[in-house]
């Protein structure tokens, strides 16, 4: 996949309206997606638009205005990449990942839910972690096997979580003005898992209502309707890519053991959650 | 509604999970699950049995009062259709 950056002009707007429109919680576009005749485009509104050939492979940024390459590489590395991977046809899902004994473990949920954090968790605590926010999962054959492809090797992480868990020594990307969120990049402190490992279980992230740590099995409906919220899909209207992705989702959701996963966002808690997570993950 | 059949359109993707149904509108790209009952609603309505065979079907398996089962039956494949996800035939004979 390749990257150009173009030079910067204003953002026009399109002759048709945007087919898809993220919102930030403020109730603002985040992100618009517009398709055109030969190619999609990613709207961020105020910074740039991205623009995808039809082949996805060829990748052109263009900035609106007066704004720092870093932000322009980091939009592109964790909202784009994601959108791209999956219309070349990979399975890429909202979740986080870290390596175990057993093999990986996964994160997913919405925004809030607390991936990052939990991946941060284990990533300063001894086991290395595979993804931060976007899983790509490969299917191994017509088996049953999954397994999770290393992603970038940086967790983003809210202040708070930062704070909390992250060592002194462990070494921060300075800011680029993409996110409120700072990213930590893998060195002292922090362990990355540079090869594939097989997908043993996921946990499905609960809102953190509950009162202790609650670990209990999703059904299959269930975790394919969990699965369906939380996958990248550029186009949503495609009718074959739906088709094709909703048959993936229903084989991953039968074949790969799935749990409901919540607990107080305490992170004094961390720990004890860590430790529970782990004997969970090693159980048979 | 009584005497109608119902066809599943072609963009309509199902799949099994467990004794539950999901539904995939592919024209709108929007999802539905169905309970077992609903899957079971789901079945009959594939095999093209009409709204009464599909209560009498039910009545006969399911420990249910005829007007509560009418009542059910109608209100799903009412949303069922609202959804997109199947559409009344004709009655053999109708133009």
């Amino acid at each position: 996949m390749n990257l150009c950056i173009a030079d910067a002009a204003p953002q026009r707007p399109y002759s048709s309206p945007p087919y898809r429109t993220w919102l930030a919680a403020s109730g603002i576009a985040a992100a618009e997606f517009y398709r055109l005749d030969d190619r999609y485009v990613i709207r961020f509104p105020d910074i740039a638009d991205f623009e995808i050939a039809s082949d996805a492979q060829n990748i052109l940024c263009r900035p609106s205005g007066d704004c720092a390459e870093a932000t322009l590489r980091n939009l592109f590395l964790d909202q784009v990449v994601p959108l791209v991977l999956s219309h070349q046809g990979k399975l890429v899902l909202h979740a986080s990942a870290v390596e175990m004994p057993s093999g990986a473990i996964a994160f997913a949920g919405i925004s809030g839910r607390g991936k990052s954090t939990l991946a941060a968790s284990f990533a300063t605590t001894g086991a290395a972690f595979l993804s931060d926010d976007a899983l790509i999962l490969e299917r191994c054959g017509t088996d049953t096997v999954y397994r999770v492809s290393p992603g970038h090797p940086s967790i983003r992480l809210w202040e708070d979580s930062r704070s909390a868990l992250i060592p002194r020594d462990a070494m921060k990307a300075p800011p680029d003005g993409s996110s409120a969120k700072s990213r930590l990049v893998v060195g002292a402190g922090v362990k990355f898992c540079e090869q594939s490992r097989e997908l043993r279980k996921v946990y499905f992230l609960g809102d953190g209502s509950a009162r202790t740590i609650s670990i209990s099995r999703a059904s299959h409906s269930e975790a394919l309707l969990q699965w369906i919220r939380n996958v990248f899909l550029l186009d949503t209207g495609e009718a074959e890519a739906l088709a094709r992705n909703f048959d993936r989702l229903w084989h991953l959701a039968r074949d790969v053991e799935a749990y409901h996963l919540d607990f107080p966002r305490d992170f004094d808690m961390a720990g004890t959650v860590r430790e529970a997570i782990a004997k969970h993950a090693m159980e048979k | 509604m009584t005497s109608h059949k119902f066809a599943v359109p072609s963009n309509v993707m199902v799949r099994q999970v467990g004794q539950e149904l999901v539904i995939l509108e592919l024209s709108s790209g929007t999802y539905f699950g169905l309970d077992p009952v609903g899957a079971r609603i789901w079945q009959l309505i594939v095999e093209q049995r009409s709204t009464s065979e599909i209560c009498a079907a039910l009545e006969a398996e399911y420990d249910v009062t005829a007007d509560v089962l009418g009542q059910d039956v109608t209100r799903l494949i009412e949303t069922l259709i609202d959804k997109g996800l199947v559409r009344p035939l004709l009655p053999s004979g109708a133009h």
